[in-house]
């Protein structure tokens, strides 16, 4: 059990989403960052899909109530545990009326703190993420607020190794255009509908990520897009990824609350393996696009895979090496 | 395990500087140790010249893997030259594979020198880090 100290807005709870719910209108949810929540959890010997809390705003206070282990994961924050300094994306045993402090991030956006067993809250069609616009899911649907106690589903002194870490996906997975993060892009449905021009100027411009970005979309600033003639779309079911360019030409790329259906031209969609680089890609930075092919999108979700499971057998290794 | 199996192993250990490796399984327990003077050479030649009391004050690797002085993540390192060190804290990291490993101090000081660059692999027991009394 953990009491939130800080009043910063927006944290919520989050796994890795609700699936198999969009045909009524539900969107996914689910954690910005993927990969950080699931290592979070691998560290912890957790299912790599169990519930944490994704924390966009900083500082962020908590105090353990009991006992528990934890891992802070996502954005290297400024972290420490009673005064205590913390490295980054490390898993450690905190004892009961400890203060766990994120400062603000160093590299990333988006923190998660995750805790033994996660985090504990009752299952809404198959997922604990917090759904913010049907205001049901995690906490009562809604963010986490000062004073809030959540609690732990493995509590107490852990039986697992605690006190080490990961290499993060950042160094792991590293993927940049010179020297901006970058992130692979399919060409969508209406790609050919824009110019040429539009469309050259998109692989090779750099994107802002503007400040009207958050878990719903991203709102990018750049030359602008357009279609070689005006388009009206039918509205049409989309997924997070996807960019769809309104009139005026700057992008929006929907994110894991997005709604289900839309209506703007699709230019194409971040694939689901880099979803995780734009998460963290802090507002006012810039980043790259780079495009790729159905394949190379299949395959850089098998890279994903592979680094998880490489973690998870080092873990279980140094678990072994640890008793 | 094949003869030539363990023989690639040795070679290995050699190539990259590794002091020894252990692995245990059911039916096998291969314990490889390199009698080399150069990996041990830094801890016997700090005592016969100052017994007891420099080795006490040495930090010494406590597995094998990279030695990283700053955290991959982080711009500084985790603990600079003539600042204090207190027992605990943590001096270094280990790298295996994508794990990091932490490689705290055994006792409380100054820190006097850096023995080993970042990201050098060291075999267990190596110093790689000299504290002043405090």
């Amino acid at each position: 059990m953990i009491e939130i100290l800080s009043a910063t807005a927006l944290a919520t709870v989050q796994d890795f989403g609700r699936f198999g719910s969009l045909g009524y209108g539900v969107g996914t949810s689910g954690a910005m960052d993927h990969l950080a929540l699931a290592l979070g959890n691998l560290l912890l010997g957790n299912p790599e899909g169990a519930a944490a809390i994704e924390i966009p705003l900083f500082p962020f206070d908590v105090r353990f109530v009991q006992d528990c282990a934890f891992a802070v994961t996502g954005a290297a924050c400024e972290a420490s545990l009673d005064g205590q300094p913390l490295a980054p994306s490390w898993v450690t045993q905190a004892r009961e009326g400890q203060v766990l402090n994120l400062g603000f991030p160093t590299c990333g956006s988006r923190a998660y703190l995750c805790l033994a067993g996660g985090v504990d809250v009752p299952q809404v069609l198959g997922s604990r993420s917090t759904q913010l616009r049907g205001e049901f899911g995690g906490l009562q649907g809604r963010a986490l607020q000062q004073g809030d106690r959540v609690a732990a589903l493995r509590p107490g002194m852990s039986a697992l190794p605690t006190d080490f870490g990961v290499v993060s996906p950042n160094q792991a997975l590293a993927l940049q255009l010179d020297g901006l993060p970058a992130m692979r892009v399919l060409p969508a449905a209406e790609y050919e509908c824009f110019l040429d021009e539009s469309r050259a100027a998109f692989w090779a411009g750099e994107w802002k990520v503007t400040t009207q970005s958050n878990r719903y979309g991203y709102r990018l600033e750049g030359a602008p897009i357009l279609p070689k003639a005006p388009m009206e779309v039918r509205s049409h079911g989309i997924v997070p990824g996807v960019i769809q360019v309104p009139h005026g030409g700057q992008p929006i790329i929907q994110m894991r609350d997005a709604q289900p259906s839309g209506g703007y031209p699709k230019f194409g969609t971040v694939i689901e393996a880099d979803l995780w680089r734009l998460g963290q890609a802090p507002i006012g930075s810039k980043v790259r696009f780079i495009e790729c092919s159905y394949a190379e999108a299949v395959a850089a979700l098998e890279d994903n895979s592979r680094y998880l499971a490489e973690v998870s057998r080092l873990a279980d290794l140094h678990g072994l090496a640890s008793r | 395990m094949t003869n030539q199996e363990i023989r690639q192993l040795a070679v290995w250990l050699k190539e990259t500087h590794l002091a020894g490796a252990e692995i245990r399984r059911p039916g096998l327990h291969l314990l490889l140790k390199r009698c080399v003077d150069e990996v041990v050479a830094p801890i016997q030649i700090a005592t016969p010249m100052v017994p007891k009391v420099t080795d006490e004050l040495l930090l010494k690797t406590p597995g094998l893997g990279q030695l990283l002085l700053t955290h991959p993540q982080q711009n500084e390192v985790l603990v600079s030259v003539g600042s204090r060190v207190e027992q605990g804290q943590l001096v270094a990291l280990l790298q295996v594979g994508d794990l990091l490993l932490p490689v705290r101090s055994q006792r409380t000081g100054r820190l006097a020198a850096v023995l080993t660059a970042c990201g050098t692999t060291v075999g267990y027991g190596e110093a790689f880090m000299r504290l002043d009394a405090a």
